[in-house]
């Protein structure tokens, strides 16, 4: 065991602080010092500039080969970056689900036209991704779905028809990828594609609408015979094999679930500003304090677990199903910090601010990347290894 | 950076692992409570109650092992290994439930003896299994395996700045009459402690005898104040016998003996080394809360899987599922807590005591919790002492109390941080 960073480490660390802190001044200063929510039209289009600030020098991918835009970290400096960015106070990537969800898949699946084209668009934010799973009748039972890719030979393409639904940043977003039902005899998990769908298709509506927090971070799309030609992106639309959309969409669920999506540097930063916060406003309540501790332990734990998992996958033993304890343990600790923050300030948290804010949308955690309730019948079953029925 | 352990450390685990699953089943742990336990309802029948003898295998078993040395260092008979190297083997003795003050003598005294020298020569003993040492932390006093120990040491945290502790060596008498940590309060005295047992080699004086005072220092164990370890030099215990009965304990397999009245003698070591033994001991107690959560969901486990209720194992419905859950999520993320801690331990880093406070507030809290949902996947059969688990689940809510509760921790830890 050896918990320390290697002198290579630590001047990546170092490059990535002093980058943030110049870039991220520079950026604020270039929207007046008033950044809106990435969730929101005017907000999008600033949060696309800091991509772009990203992008160019090579910090908006670090994992990724060169090759892509990235710096081909390793996963111990991506934890680094991570660390840094949530400390520097950076904003929440609108690219996530694009950078995190789907760009695994693609490294994974995608023939060689398609990385090329894909990914380095990705990382520039020159596209910009949502994810197409959940519709009105297929939450948690993602395998119900019904929106209908149906194949025409003749114009070499599919016809799409369907909706989804709780689509994050989609009125924003100029790409969906998604599963689609391609074989109409199909129940369940069989029958089903993965398609990459540019969202300026005739036949595509997308209608934003209200999230819990105010903005309007989610839409509904709306496909009505929308035609998806093969030659819409360079390697064609199809993700994988026609028909194996399931088993290539599981790929990204376990990144969703593990470390990828929410690393633990975003915690240790929050715990940190409890910490913090609650120094600033003097409140003497033992009992108070005492949550403060726990939410600051808790992010500690998180750390230790990430780099005990990171090392387990690196030599062979990956987490598998146990990332449903990742997800379980980051979106209910994010919840603990948000409240015990609002308890820290008192009647002052009614009024819209980082904490507020940020509670709103820690609520959020327990429900998506697969619901809380999800995440423990996984655990219970594949990891502890209760029937399942 | 790598967190994971190397291999020689996994291999001592998976020895002492195999030789405590042939040598401390339940039955041997069982046999560990008092006589007049059958009467109350242990386990009839076949095999059900093992010969007492076999308690003393266990611990010869260690001894020969050399686990019993393992954190002592080399020049006094022991294994010179650190925190990273043991802690696996602590966590496999709260799996087992080991009948015996392991933590305390192996972990806590004996190496914190050799540390100062061994001035009362007890290292080799304790290191080779002939005798049993236990410690008392942050002025409990309440002995684990008190009726069998022979060396007992008191650790104690005196508040106050760093640096105003007395000198090595220095006089206990001065040390302890100087601090006011409550050895001079109320409280039974020697000639009044009835019929007591006396602990340690010689007999009850008359001079400087200490009793019960103040409750834990909760609230002053932050960065400030200092360590003191210090023998007791001879003690009266009280209850009947020296020895409480069943009824009197939450885990009579402890054996615990209550100090009435003690005489503390030589100080033991420096503060540094008191220090020390205090975060190897709540380290040690840490891993054991560990291991007993995961004795305890295994049980758990196996048990919902078989029991059969509605015509289906009770294992698969969601509710028993969710809690099973919980109780895996706490303790998957309080090994990492606990083995990091042994980490900064054994490198001696700044945080170390903060790391110890981290995983001993986690464990705590996690095998309490994995013993309650644990109990309630059990559901009647769980609440009989027929069945084992409340042989684990009495452990682990002692164990939570002992060396620093949560709370305590959790508050050495906002010290920490600066609140």
């Amino acid at each position: 065991m050896d918990l320390t960073w290697s002198e290579g480490e630590e001047a990546f660390r170092a490059e990535a602080r002093a980058w943030l802190e110049a870039n991220l001044a520079a950026w604020r200063d270039s929207h007046d010092g008033r950044i809106l929510s990435g969730d929101t039209a005017e907000g999008f289009a600033q949060h696309r500039d800091w991509e772009r600030m990203l992008a160019a020098d090579r910090w908006a991918v670090v994992s990724w080969p060169e090759e892509h835009g990235g710096r081909a970290a390793s996963r111990w400096e991506w934890l680094i970056f991570e660390e840094e960015y949530y400390r520097a106070g950076a904003p929440p990537r609108i690219t996530q689900n694009g950078i995190f969800l789907l760009a695994p898949t693609v490294f994974e699946f995608g023939n060689a036209e398609q990385r090329a084209h894909v990914l380095g668009r990705m990382a520039r934010a020159e596209d910009l991704w949502c994810q197409g799973w959940s519709e009105p009748n297929a939450g948690s039972d993602l395998a119900s779905l019904t929106c209908r890719a149906r194949r025409d030979d003749d114009r070499g393409g599919w016809v799409l028809d369907g909706q989804k639904t709780w689509t994050t940043r989609g009125a924003f977003c100029t790409h969906l990828f998604g599963l689609f039902r391609t074989d109409p005899d199909s129940e369940r998990h069989r029958g089903l594609t993965y398609l990459l769908v540019p969202l300026d298709l005739d036949g595509v509506t997308v209608r934003g609408f209200g999230r819990l927090d105010g903005d309007e971070g989610f839409a509904e799309v709306f496909f009505d015979g929308a035609f998806l030609p093969d030659d819409a992106l360079p390697g064609g639309p199809v993700l994988g094999g026609v028909g194996e959309g399931w088993s290539v969409a599981m790929a990204t669920t376990s990144s969703e679930r593990g470390l990828t999506l929410r690393s633990p540097g975003r915690f240790t930063a929050t715990a940190d500003r409890l910490v913090d916060l609650y120094r600033e406003h003097g409140r003497d309540d033992p009992r108070l304090r005492d949550r403060v501790v726990q939410g600051w332990m808790e992010a500690e734990a998180y750390r230790l677990q990430t780099l005990r998992t990171v090392t387990d996958d690196a030599e062979g033993r990956p987490a598998g199903a146990r990332s449903s304890f990742t997800k379980l343990w980051w979106s209910e600790l994010d919840v603990a910090l948000h409240e015990t923050a609002l308890d820290v300030l008192g009647p002052a948290a009614e009024l819209d601010g980082p904490w507020t804010k940020g509670w709103q949308f820690a609520l959020s955690g327990p429900i998506y990347a697969g619901t809380n309730e999800i995440q423990r019948n996984i655990a219970a079953e594949r990891v502890l290894g209760l029937p399942r029925k | 950076m790598r967190f994971a352990f190397d291999a020689d450390q996994l291999a001592l685990r998976d020895a002492v692992r195999d030789l405590l699953a042939k040598e401390c089943p339940p039955e041997v742990v069982r046999a560990a409570w008092p006589d007049g336990t059958d009467a109350l309802g242990a386990r009839k029948g076949e095999g059900a109650r093992a010969d007492a003898a076999r308690l003393d295998r266990v611990w010869i078993a260690l001894a020969e092992m050399g686990v019993l040395g393992v954190a002592t260092s080399e020049a006094h008979g022991g294994l010179g290994m650190t925190p990273l190297d043991w802690v696996l083997v602590a966590e496999e003795t709260g799996y087992a439930a080991v009948p015996q003050p392991f933590v305390e003598t192996a972990l806590v005294v004996a190496p914190l003896a050799a540390a100062a020298d061994d001035p009362h020569g007890v290292v080799a003993d304790l290191v080779a299994g002939n005798r049993l040492a236990s410690a008392l932390p942050l002025g409990t006093s309440h002995v684990p395996w008190g009726d069998r120990v022979t060396y007992l040491v008191r650790l104690d945290h005196r508040p106050g700045p760093a640096g105003a502790a007395p000198a090595r060596g220095g006089s206990a008498d001065t040390a302890l009459g100087s601090a006011g940590d409550g050895s001079a309060g109320a409280g039974p005295d020697a000639s009044s402690a009835g019929t007591a047992a006396v602990v340690g080699r010689a007999g009850v004086g008359s001079a400087g005898v200490g009793s019960v005072g103040a409750g834990p220092d909760v609230g002053s164990a932050g960065l400030g104040g200092t360590w003191v370890a210090s023998r007791v030099d001879a003690g009266v215990t009280i209850g009947p016998e020296g020895r409480r009965d069943l009824a009197d304990v939450l885990d009579p397999g402890r054996h615990v003996v209550t100090l009435g009245a003690w005489r503390s003698a030589d100080q033991l070591g420096g503060p540094g080394d008191a220090a020390a033994a205090f975060d190897r001991g709540a380290l040690a107690v840490a891993a054991q809360l560990v291991g007993l959560g995961r004795r305890m969901l295994d049980l758990t486990v196996g048990y919902v899987v078989e029991r059969r209720q509605f015509g289906v194992p009770i294992g698969s419905f969601q509710a028993v599922k969710h809690h099973l859950a919980d109780a895996a999520l706490r303790l998957e993320f309080a090994a990492p807590a606990v083995y990091g801690a042994a980490w900064s331990l054994a490198c001696g880093q700044p945080s170390a005591a903060r790391d110890v406070s981290v995983a001993k507030a986690l464990a705590s809290d996690a095998a309490r919790l994995t013993g309650r949902i644990a109990l309630q996947g059990h559901g009647a059969i769980g609440y009989t002492t027929e069945y084992d688990l409340h042989l684990y689940l009495k452990r682990a809510e002692v164990l939570a109390r002992s060396w620093g509760d949560a709370a305590w921790h959790r508050d050495r830890v906002a010290s920490h941080l600066g609140i």
